[in-house]
């Protein structure tokens, strides 16, 4: 009986052991059909089946390789890549948010790619925002896939109602047209000021617009962009919601109409315009010196221990006009290559969506910096600090500074 | 020597049962923790993650951590996260565990009701107390205002001084029903005698309560107690989806401040650092829990 047991418990051990294995013989069955797999991560949910489409065409338009997709969510991405590194388990190519790029590059795990982009000769062709955001160190480590940018949304009836006829365009008019918009139960402006990302990039196009940059957080345009947003904060134009306000939120707080006027961007305007009753446009973000925005979206890279030559090869074909074009309809976003967007007929003429044409050419990216999310963070504290009134404004942007300089020396 | 040999031969069988549990727990629980403790010794992050070159830093990041203003903002921040909340938490479940335990029709019932903010998953609950919470649209604030408890908006979510007791609040709400159950069932296991005689001795309400109640019931509160503080010490979901840690860091807990680091900055050094300083104080609770369980035994 007893040896029954044993015996017994040492076949079930034998089986978890071997089940164990077996993985790594499954992940080292690469041949498909004598074509070469190639592995491509990307966080796109409601486009997911364009996506697959356009890979299906890719890979019947040729025999030598096959591209699949494995959807990772968006926040699961840094942590993915990070686990995909630990376990040597990174895909071949990389879809993910422009920020990082740099970062990833920085750290070694994207290929250098600026040989193919030269031989290729297109570079010419990209919006330059989206484009800068791929380079690290003067060297090329990918290409943007999709771009947007950051508008102001405004609800027409509400500006009618208070007897605005044209949208804001200046700092001046912004102020005083959301002091007209503000009434009971109603803000006349918001923009996010969460502690993530989110609120860099949404204060992003204000530093801009006034000539500052993240590299000089004290320079007198900088503090000239914080003092015009916190006075605003303290008249009540903005609700005190924006502290913890993701994009999502405004977009809710803009639907239901507790929001007159909101910076956010264009993959919105399709779930603002399921509200049929709610008129809305779109424009430029009210400028200091000159108009600003700040490009966000997806680049797309190949990884260090990634098949390059085969991902190379497909990066060329998605690429092409008609598929950047067809891509960058899919997902809801904005090509990256100029001529794209200025020649294809959908942005021209889809309502709201042409709006954003003119924005993209003046957006510029968020840093392009090896340690964005460190600087990104020191912002973030920035301007939570400043509009809890922790901090004076020009008190809280010198530390600001000072410890994004520590952070970039820190290499 | 040779006896000890004997002794295992003759219980084989029985480590070979206790086998299976022993290399689940040194794979999926000893490993992680083993490799967290050796990662915060050396510097890693995303360039040598994969088998780059580590070097050992000896306690460089725990002494990098210490120095960061925030790390000590966490640890209060957490402590008084935790504290607050099992605190309500265990007088409010305990209040509703003797109400129901009252025999009345539909106790049952509804005890089982209550449980239902237990099932909800603790996102949903957090997103739904975040849009509660709001300072103009939110259903908090226009309830007291229509009231007049309060002439302007309280900024629940938005204002450093009182962020940290709202996500309280919400927890508090979460972890009502689990400490209702727990006590309910203590309540239920108490012997009836003890009280007829009391009422017998003309013993009222709130003598039965403190003097019969509460020592009786005490190894159960402790329990609960210990497993609250356990549970609500490590709380990274409600926290992370209300306010992220914002505003500025005044509802930074050590489990979201250890996710920063390492999956925002890459920096997994730091956030193995953070999380080990987290699993120590926790530990140390642990081992009073058990010391606790063991001594309940013996008696």
């Amino acid at each position: 009986m007893k040896n029954k047991i044993v015996v017994s418990l040492t076949l079930i051990l034998l089986v978890v052991l071997t089940a164990c294995g077996n993985n790594e013989e499954n992940a080292q069955q690469e041949e498909n059909d004598g074509k070469e797999e190639i592995l491509l991560w990307h966080y796109y949910t409601g486009s997911e089946d364009a996506l697959n489409e356009i890979l299906t065409d890719y890979n019947k338009s040729q025999d030598k390789v096959e591209v699949v997709a494995e959807y990772v969510p968006f926040d699961e991405m840094n942590r993915q890549l990070s686990v995909g590194t630990a376990g040597n388990t990174l895909p071949d190519i990389v879809i993910a948010d422009t920020v990082n790029n740099v970062s990833m590059a920085s750290m070694g795990i994207l290929a250098d790619t600026t040989d193919d982009v030269e031989a290729w000769g297109k570079a010419d062709q990209f919006l330059e925002g989206p484009y800068n955001s791929t380079i690290y160190d003067g060297n090329q480590y990918g290409l943007p896939l999709t771009t947007n940018s950051l508008g102001l949304f405004y609800n027409k009836k509400m500006l009618e109602e208070a007897g605005i006829e044209e949208p804001p365009t200046t700092w001046e008019e912004l102020e005083e047209d959301a002091e007209a918009l503000t009434t009971e139960g109603v803000k006349g402006f918001g923009l996010s000021a969460v502690r993530s990302e989110e609120a860099t990039f949404q204060f992003y196009p204000f530093i801009y617009s006034a000539g500052g940059s993240y590299k000089a957080m004290d320079s007198p345009e900088a503090i000239g962009a914080f003092d015009f947003l916190k006075n605003m904060y303290d008249q009540g134009y903005m609700s005190q919601d924006i502290l913890t306000a993701t994009q999502d939120d405004l977009t809710r707080m803009f639907i239901e109409g507790n929001v007159a006027m909101m910076i956010n961007g264009p993959w919105m305007i399709e779930r603002i315009q399921e509200n049929k009753d709610l008129d809305f446009g779109v424009t430029n973000i009210p400028k200091d010196k000159e108009f600003a925005s700040v490009t966000g979206g997806d680049n797309i890279s190949i990884t260090e221990t990634g098949n390059q030559e085969a991902a190379w090869d497909f990066m060329k074909w998605l690429f092409e006009p008609e598929q950047n074009e067809r891509f960058a309809i899919e997902t809801g976003y904005y090509p990256t290559r100029s001529d794209v967007l200025n020649e294809a007929e959908y942005w021209k003429n889809e309502e709201i969506v042409k709006e954003f044409i003119p924005i993209m050419e003046v957006a510029e990216a968020r840093g392009p910096s090896p340690d964005w999310p460190g600087v990104s963070e020191e912002i973030q504290l920035a301007i939570q600090k400043i509009l809890t009134d922790e901090q004076p404004v020009e008190d809280a942007l010198s530390e600001a500074a000072e410890n994004i300089a520590e952070i970039e020396a820190s290499e | 020597m040779i006896q000890v040999w004997k002794k295992l031969r003759k219980d084989a069988g029985g480590y070979l049962f206790v086998l299976p549990a022993v290399i689940f727990m040194l794979l999926l629980i000893g490993y992680p923790l083993l490799y967290n403790i050796i990662l915060s010794f050396q510097n890693v992050d995303l360039s040598n993650l994969a088998g780059g070159k580590r070097e050992f830093v000896g306690f460089a990041n725990y002494r990098t951590v210490a120095e960061e203003e925030v790390f000590g903002i966490s640890i209060q921040n957490t402590l008084v996260y935790t504290v607050g909340s099992v605190f309500f938490q265990v007088i409010i479940g305990f209040c509703l565990a003797s109400f129901f335990s009252m025999k009345f029709k539909l106790a049952g019932f509804l005890r089982g009701i209550m449980m239902i903010s237990w099932l909800i998953p603790m996102t949903v609950t957090a997103l739904l107390f975040k849009f509660m919470m709001g300072s103009e649209e939110g259903i908090l604030n226009q309830m007291l205002m229509t009231f007049y408890f309060i002439e302007e908006p309280i900024g629940w979510l938005s204002s450093p001084n009182i962020a940290l007791w709202s996500v309280i609040i919400a927890n508090i709400w979460i972890g009502i029903p689990f400490n209702m159950l727990l006590l309910s069932t203590g309540l239920s296991s108490l012997p009836q005698d003890v009280y007829e005689s009391a009422s017998l001795d003309g013993a009222n309400w709130w003598q039965k309560l403190v003097h019969i109640t509460l020592p009786l019931l005490k190894p159960v509160i402790m329990v609960v107690l210990m497993l609250g503080f356990i549970y609500t010490f490590k709380v990274f979901d409600v926290v992370y989806v209300m306010t992220g840690g914002g505003p500025i860091n005044s509802t930074e807990v050590l489990s979201t401040l250890a996710f920063r680091y390492s999956f925002s900055d890459f920096d997994f050094s730091l956030g193995a650092a953070v999380a080990n300083v987290l699993f120590i104080m926790l530990f140390v609770i642990s081992l009073i829990y058990l010391r606790m369980i063991k001594k309940d035994e013996a008696i």
